[in-house]
C-alpha cells in the first residue's frame, strides 16, 4: 500500500487528492493535511466582500467530504519536510502541526511515498509597512478579499463607509495592488467593479471618487504581459478593453505604481519613472503580494535543506528551466516553463498552483531608476492550478500502479489556457460580467503572431458572463463537494 | 450628461455606444453569447488538457 500525502485542501490540492483517491480507490491511502476546516471557494469572496454572498455561501466543511471519499483528512499545517528520513529510517516524512480536531498545537511526523505540495500563497501583507499587521495578517488600515474571513471585514468596512456617505460625506476609494510584485491583479478588477456597482445600488455612487492602483505596466497586463483579442475588426490590445471598462464606471487608475508605505488614511508609493507619490484614501482594498508558506525541509541528519527544494521566495523547485531568468526577457521560451512539476532532486515529490517556483516572470521586468522593481509577477489563476493538481494526480497514479516509471502527464502554463470571469451583481437579470479567456497563459511569440492563438483568447461583455460566473460558482462547489457527476464538471 | 475630461485618462479611451449597452442586456442576444462563452471555454479547457 502506497501513502500520497498532499499538503494544502485549496483549489490544486483538493483536486489532487480527489482525483487521486477516485483513481486509486482503497488499495492506497491518500491524506490531505491542510490548516482550515472549511474549503472555501476564493473567487467568491469577492461578492462576500460587498455583501452579496455570505461566507457560508463559499465555504462549506471539509471534513464529511474527506470522510465520505474515504480520504485521511489532517487539519494541521505541513511544518518541514524530510525527503530523505532520519538516520536510522530512510522512509521520507514530514512533520505537521494540527490546528483542529482536537489536537491543536501537537505535533505529528507523517510517512510518505509520494508527496504533492499544493500549499498555496502566503499572503506576504507586511511586505508593505502598514499593510500588514506585523502577524501576517491583514493590517488595520486596508481590508482584503483573500479570505472569506477578509472578505466579511471588507463589507462591513464597506458599509460603514456607505453610511457615511448616505449621511452626506464623500468618499474615495483606493482598490488595487498593495505592492510592486504582486500579481493577483484579476482580483482587484473584479472588485473595483463590484464596489462600483454596490455604490450604485445603494444611491451613492456620486458621493465617490473610485481609483485603481496597479503594478501593471498598463491596465490589463495581469501580470501576463498583456493580451490582444479581436474585436471590432481590429487586433486590439487589452489595454484598450480594460481602460474602456473603467471609463465606463467612471474609475480613475494610477498605473506602474509600488506601494511601499499604507497610513490610516494614505498610500505612499513609487512610480516606475522614480517619482513619490500619496494618494488619500477612506476605503481601501489592496491585495497583498505572494510568497511561498515559509516550509523547511531537512536533510537525513537534520541539517538545513531548504535551499534545495525551495526557490529563495519560499515556492518550490520543480522541472522549470530556473536558469532562463537570467537569459533576459527577450530570450524567454515557453520551454522554460515546468510541465510534470517534479522535484528535479527527488522525483517523489511534486507541486502544482501558486506553490510551484516560476522560472521568471511572465510580464517584463521593469524596475525604476531607483532599483524598485515594479511589475506582477506571474498569476497561477483556477484553472490552470486545478488541471496541475489533475495532472500530477494522475501521473502518481500511474507510478504507483506501475503503468509507468516517471510522470507522464503535464500541465505547462505554455500549454494550458486560463479563463476569468469579473462579474457584478445578483440575481438572474440584474447583473454584468467582463468573460475573458487566454490562450495559452505564457505567450509563445514563435507560435503566434501575437503570442497567443486569438480563436482562444477573447474578450467580451454583457449580462451572459454573469450567468457565467453563477454556473462557475455553483458548479465548482458541487464539483469540490464530490457530489454525483463531479468528475463531469471540467476544472 | 457626464463629459469626458479633455487631456484626462478618460479622452483616449473608446467607450461602448447605445446600440453595444443594449446588445449588452438583450436577452435573445446574451443567451446566444452565453453559448459562445460556454463552447469558447469548452474548446480552452479541451486544448489544455495533456
Ligand atoms: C479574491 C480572489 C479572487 C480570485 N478570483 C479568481 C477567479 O475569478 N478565477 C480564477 O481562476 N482564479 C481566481 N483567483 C485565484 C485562485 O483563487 C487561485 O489561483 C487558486 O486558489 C490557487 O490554488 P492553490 O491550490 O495553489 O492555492 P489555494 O487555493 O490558496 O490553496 C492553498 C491551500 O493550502 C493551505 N495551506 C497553507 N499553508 C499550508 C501548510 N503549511 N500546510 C498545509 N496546507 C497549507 C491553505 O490553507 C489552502 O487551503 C482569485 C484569488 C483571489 C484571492
Amino acid at each position: 500500500m502506497a501513502r500520497l500525502i498532499i499538503m494544502g485542501g485549496g483549489v490544486s490540492g483538493h483536486t489532487a487528492a480527489s482525483f487521486a483517491k477516485k483513481w486509486l480507490g482503497n488499495e492506497h491511502e491518500v491524506v490531505v493535511v491542510t490548516p482550515n476546516s472549511l474549503w472555501n471557494w476564493i473567487p467568491s469572496n469577492i461578492f462576500v466582500g460587498v455583501g452579496e454572498m455570505s461566507k457560508e455561501d463559499v465555504t462549506f466543511p471539509l471534513a464529511p467530504v474527506y470522510e465520505k471519499a474515504g480520504i485521511d483528512y489532517r487539519q494541521a499545517k505541513a511544518v518541514s519536510i524530510h525527503p530523505e528520513g532520519k538516520i536510522e529510517d530512510d522512509t521520507p516524512f514530514i512533520t505537521v502541526e494540527y490546528t483542529g480536531q482536537g489536537k491543536e498545537g501537537q505535533t505529528e511526523e507523517l510517512t510518505y511515498d509520494y508527496l504533492i505540495n499544493a500549499t498555496g500563497p502566503k499572503l506576504n501583507f507586511d511586505a508593505t509597512p502598514g499593510l500588514g499587521n506585523g502577524k501576517g495578517d491583514v493590517g488595520e488600515h486596508t481590508v482584503s478579499v483573500c479570505t472569506a474571513d477578509h472578505a466579511i471585514h471588507a463589507s462591513l468596512e464597506l458599509k460603514a463607509v456607505v453610511e457615511k456617505m448616505k449621511a452626506g460625506e464623500e468618499k474615495r476609494f483606493l482598490i488595487g495592488t498593495g505592492h510592486g510584485m504582486c500579481t493577483c491583479q484579476g482580483a482587484a478588477f473584479e472588485y473595483i467593479f463590484n464596489v462600483d456597482h454596490y455604490l450604485k445600488q445603494e444611491g451613492v455612487r456620486d458621493k465617490a471618487t473610485i481609483t485603481y492602483i496597479s503594478n501593471e505596466y498598463e491596465l490589463g497586463d495581469f501580470g501576463v504581459g498583456g493580451m490582444h483579442i479581436k474585436a471590432g475588426g481590429y487586433v486590439t490590445s487589452g489595454k484598450v478593453f480594460a481602460e474602456s471598462l473603467y471609463v465606463e464606471r467612471g474609475l480613475r487608475w494610477i498605473k506602474r505604481a509600488h506601494v511601499n508605505k499604507v497610513e490610516a488614511d494614505k498610500v505612499h508609493y513609487e512610480t516606475l519613472d522614480g517619482n513619490m507619490h500619496e494618494e488619500d484614501y477612506d476605503f481601501a482594498m489592496l491585495i497583498p503580494p505572494f510568497a511561498g508558506v515559509g516550509m523547511k525541509a531537512y536533510a537525513k541528519d537534520g541539517s538545513d535543506m531548504t535551499d534545495v527544494i525551495f526557490a529563495p521566495n519560499g515556492m518550490m523547485k520543480v522541472d522549470a528551466d530556473y536558469e532562463s531568468g537570467a537569459r533576459g526577457f527577450e530570450n524567454w521560451s515557453p520551454n522554460d516553463w515546468p510541465s510534470t512539476l517534479q522535484n528535479p532532486t527527488y522525483d517523489n515529490i511534486f507541486a502544482v498552483g501558486i506553490a510551484f517556483a516560476p522560472p521568471h516572470f511572465i510580464s517584463k521586468p521593469m524596475s525604476s531608476p531607483n532599483g524598485t522593481p515594479i511589475n506582477p509577477t506571474p498569476p497561477r489563476t483556477g484553472m490552470p492550478s486545478a488541471m496541475m493538481g489533475k495532472a500530477v494526480a494522475a501521473s502518481i497514479c500511474d507510478m504507483i500502479k506501475g503503468v509507468a516509471d516517471k510522470p507522464i502527464h503535464t500541465a505547462s502554463m505554455s500549454e494550458m489556457g486560463a479563463a476569468c470571469v469579473a462579474s457584478t451583481g445578483k440575481g438572474l437579470l440584474n447583473g454584468t460580467a467582463v468573460s475573458m479567456t487566454m490562450y495559452p497563459v505564457v505567450p509563445d511569440y514563435k507560435k503566434y503572431e501575437y503570442g497567443r492563438d486569438l480563436n482562444g483568447t477573447f474578450g467580451t461583455i454583457g449580462l451572459a458572463g454573469h450567468w457565467v460566473k453563477l454556473l462557475l460558482h455553483y458548479g465548482f462547489i458541487w464539483k469540490a463537494k464530490l457530489k454525483p457527476g463531479w468528475t463531469l464538471i471540467p476544472e | 450628461m457626464r463629459h469626458i475630461e479633455q487631456y484626462g485618462q478618460s479622452d483616449y479611451t473608446p467607450v461602448p455606444g447605445k446600440f453595444t449597452l443594449f446588445l449588452r442586456n438583450c436577452i435573445i442576444w446574451q443567451i446566444i453569447q452565453f453559448a459562445w462563452i460556454n463552447l469558447k471555454m469548452t474548446v480552452l479547457i479541451v486544448k489544455s488538457h495533456h
